[in-house]
């Protein structure tokens, strides 16, 4: 299990990015829900109104108690989903967790990562290994961005989805480097070269995948181009 | 030893992931993106840089910056937000307390463009497309009233059987009247095109004037010339051309030579004599609306493939297809009180599923499309825009203007002769069997087709000059009698360096005085 890191600093203090001073009502609270998460539940948004912005994103921010969903779990045709196995199922697991979860952000923050380090399961091909790479977008999605990127590097659904399990030594594949750079932290225009990107390629290398254990990556020196 | 970025060192995965979060383009890159998942309107300088602060100094943590933007004024004050399909699924059942019963959420979200897991690519989905039902989108519905866009196609649909119709075809990267149609017999020609020029047999002879021949891939076209069908618009220009391809483009989309012109010259004549509500009228057969269709008063819309609206994704049979629909259909009407901006989504959804079940009659059940013609189209994706745009003509969709592309791209400066001839007789066999697609379903009089091309060669082969063909495909005499001008090209107009000949036609004053009447006939 991953733990957040510390939170180092908080932007209340010694930040200058202009804040919110307007009237906090219902309706705000019910446009900060929907960016935040996927609207208000019943009348949520008067509760959060009382609370004012400042309470209400910290609430968001830093959710108290257990991860719970609530309400009743959902039924397809009398029977429970099945997430791992049944096609589409995936997706209503997902859907399900956006309704009924007591963390909005956390799910919501979970989609922009599902968006931004973007897979799919067309190409890796086993809904086990995608619901896994969700859940460390769900469990990560607030913290380091730093940890985030590490993680996701070594991620099975990535590693398979861009080809990152045929970089061998030898044949450095250049399609995650490349994706790292340009669409996952720097931009199309970061200034690097094409020597850049291969020498990227190289540096991941040796990372195999096991479907059989739904994805936990491995590292074995033997394939390895450089020391870790 | 590796090298990135400058620095030279022992490098294992880690410090690479490490290199590019401490790259400078780094927190820029990752404030604006986060931001832009949560505000419409991009933050301006003095917000982006105090956000990058924020980050940097957090330790390039996710939970201050997303604080700074939640509590950001634009997120209260700015503009409203598209959601994304997923999210305005999940907030339905949030709203109303209500749960997961009915695997019909899938195909839901996947009609409308986002099955969770399945992104389109690497790039995620795009948030900028207000795609409805993954290939329609209109263009300036969001000022319509609610139903308005429905009722408005039926009645034009009802009222509008024989409006005129014309459709544009952008064939991209400089088609010029020297290629095309040659001066066989001409010295000059031979000497300025040594590589390029035809020999003085090849393609039939122009019937318009007989020191000119098609070039051979045209034969398609050159026989409904000889029909009355066709009419040829050669070596169009503009005054002191501008000889970059994209303000060619432009300048011809917009129909002025004004690179700031944001409406289409089709656009403007929609805004004259289109309906306020039906977005049918402006068809852009393309993923992207094409400029000259842009319009400034009137909604538009484009649709990728009449196709697009089967349901050909992830292994879906028929059986749930029709689950599809009525899934989709529901949900249009699921909300019809609260907020006005669910009623309008659930609207256009609704909109969507309405015209998505007239467009899928066309689908059979084999998912490929049967469009019921005897026309020979080429089996290319081209061929089927156009034999998908005969079908919707015949049906009755109340469509004024169309703009496609054409397929290829001509601008190759390396082996162009072939990938011209390639191109073009794909072009000409598909405008042909469109012709005659339109004929056998009694059409021809309605639809005027013209294809064109942003850029020529100047007549020496090494250097460019603006030019355009136009080829208004009409089968009724009055159509293609009142816009021909067959005054063709001579090599011997050229000034004496060859950069250059005289414009036998001014695009901007006879479209516009042509168009404009000829539209409004029935």
């Amino acid at each position: 299990m991953v733990r957040d890191p510390p939170f180092r600093v908080d932007v209340e203090t010694g930040s200058a990015v202009p804040v919110y001073d307007g009237r906090f009502g219902p309706e705000e609270a019910e446009r900060l829900l929907w960016r935040a998460g996927f609207g208000p539940r019943g009348g949520e948004e008067y509760a959060l109104a009382k609370k004012g912005l400042h309470r209400t994103v910290e609430s968001l921010l830093h959710p108290v108690g257990p991860d719970r969903l609530i309400g009743k779990p959902p039924q397809v045709d009398g029977h429970a989903i099945a997430p791992k196995d049944a096609f589409g199922h995936d997706h209503l697991w997902w859907l399900d967790r956006m309704v009924r979860t007591s963390r909005p952000l956390v799910e919501r923050m979970t989609l922009v990562w599902h968006d931004w380090f973007a897979t799919s399961n067309e190409t890796v091909g086993d809904q086990r290994i995608m619901l896994q790479q969700n859940e460390l977008f769900r469990t990560l999605g607030l913290g380091s961005f730093v940890g985030l990127a590490m993680r996701v590097t070594i991620n099975p659904a990535m590693l398979l989805y861009l080809n990152g399990l045929n970089s061998l030594k030898g044949a450095p594949n250049q399609n995650y480097a490349r994706e790292l750079m340009e669409l996952f932290t720097a931009g199309v225009d970061a200034g690097y070269s094409e020597r850049d990107v291969h020498e990227q390629a190289r540096a991941p290398t040796g990372w195999t995948t096991s479907t059989a254990t739904a994805g936990r990556s491995s590292a074995s020196g033997a394939r390895t181009t450089t020391t870790r | 030893m590796k090298v990135v970025f400058g620095k030279v060192g022992a490098l294992n995965w880690k410090s690479a992931v490490k290199l590019c979060i401490e790259h400078p383009k780094h927190a820029p890159y990752f404030v604006n993106k986060l931001w832009g998942y949560f505000i419409s309107v991009p933050p301006d300088d003095a917000t982006r840089k105090a956000l990058e602060v924020v980050y940097v100094r957090s330790g390039h943590n996710v939970r201050p910056v997303l604080s700074a933007i939640l509590k950001h004024p634009l997120l209260y004050e700015g503009p409203r937000m598209t959601k994304s399909p997923v999210v305005y699924s999940a907030g339905l059942l949030r709203i109303r307390g209500e749960r997961i019963t009915t695997e019909d959420w899938i195909w839901v979200d996947a009609m409308a463009g986002q099955q969770l897991f399945y992104p389109p690519n690497v790039s995620g989905w795009n948030d900028d497309s207000r795609s409805l039902g993954a290939a329609l989108t209109v263009y300036g519905a969001a000022a319509l009233a609610p139903r308005a866009l429905d009722e408005a196609i039926a009645r034009a649909s009802a009222a509008g059987r024989n409006d005129r119709v014309l459709v544009t075809i952008f064939a991209p990267g400089g088609w010029d009247s020297l290629s095309l149609l040659y001066p066989s017999g001409d010295g000059r020609y031979r000497r300025l095109r040594p590589t390029l020029a035809l020999r003085s047999n090849e393609g039939r002879k122009f019937s318009g004037d007989s020191r000119l021949h098609w070039h051979p891939s045209f034969e398609a076209l050159s026989h409904l010339h000889d029909h009355g069908r066709l009419t040829v618009f050669p070596a169009l220009g503009y005054h002191h051309p501008d000889q970059s391809h994209f303000t060619s483009r432009h300048f011809w989309e917009v129909g002025v030579l004004d690179s700031r012109q944001s409406t289409g010259w089709l656009g403007r004549l929609l805004d004259v004599i289109g309906d306020e509500d039906n977005a049918m009228q402006g068809l852009s057969l393309d993923s992207s609306l094409m400029p000259s269709l842009a319009t400034y008063r009137v909604p538009v819309a484009t649709l990728t493939n009449t196709t697009d609206y089967g349901f050909d994704s992830h292994n879906v049979s028929d059986v749930t297809g029709m689950l599809l629909q009525d899934a989709i259909g529901s949900l249009g009407g699921l909300i019809d009180d609260g907020d006005p901006f669910q009623r309008k989504a659930s609207q256009t959804i609704g909109q969507a599923d309405r015209l998505r079940r007239q467009l899928g009659r066309f689908v059979g059940e084999d998912g490929q499309a049967h469009y019921n013609t005897k026309a020979k189209y080429p089996e290319t994706d081209f061929g089927r825009r156009l034999a998908g745009l005969a079908a919707l003509l015949h049906a009755g969709f109340p469509i004024r203007a169309v703009a496609l592309q054409a397929p290829g791209s001509y601008d190759t400066h390396s082996d162009q002769p072939g990938a011209l001839a390639n191109g073009a007789k794909e072009v000409a066999d598909c405008l042909a069997a469109f012709q005659h697609d339109l004929e056998l379903r009694h059409l021809g009089g309605r639809v005027v087709t013209l294809l064109w091309s942003e850029f020529g060669r100047r007549a020496s082969a090494t250097r460019w000059w603006a030019s355009s063909l136009g080829w208004p495909a009409a089968s009724t005499a009055t159509a293609t009698s009142s816009t021909t001008s067959t005054s063709a090209p001579s090599t011997r107009r050229c000034s004496s360096t060859g950069s250059t000949w005289t414009r036998t036609g001014f695009f901007r004053t006879r479209r516009s005085s042509r168009v404009s009447s000829w539209s409004r006939r029935r």
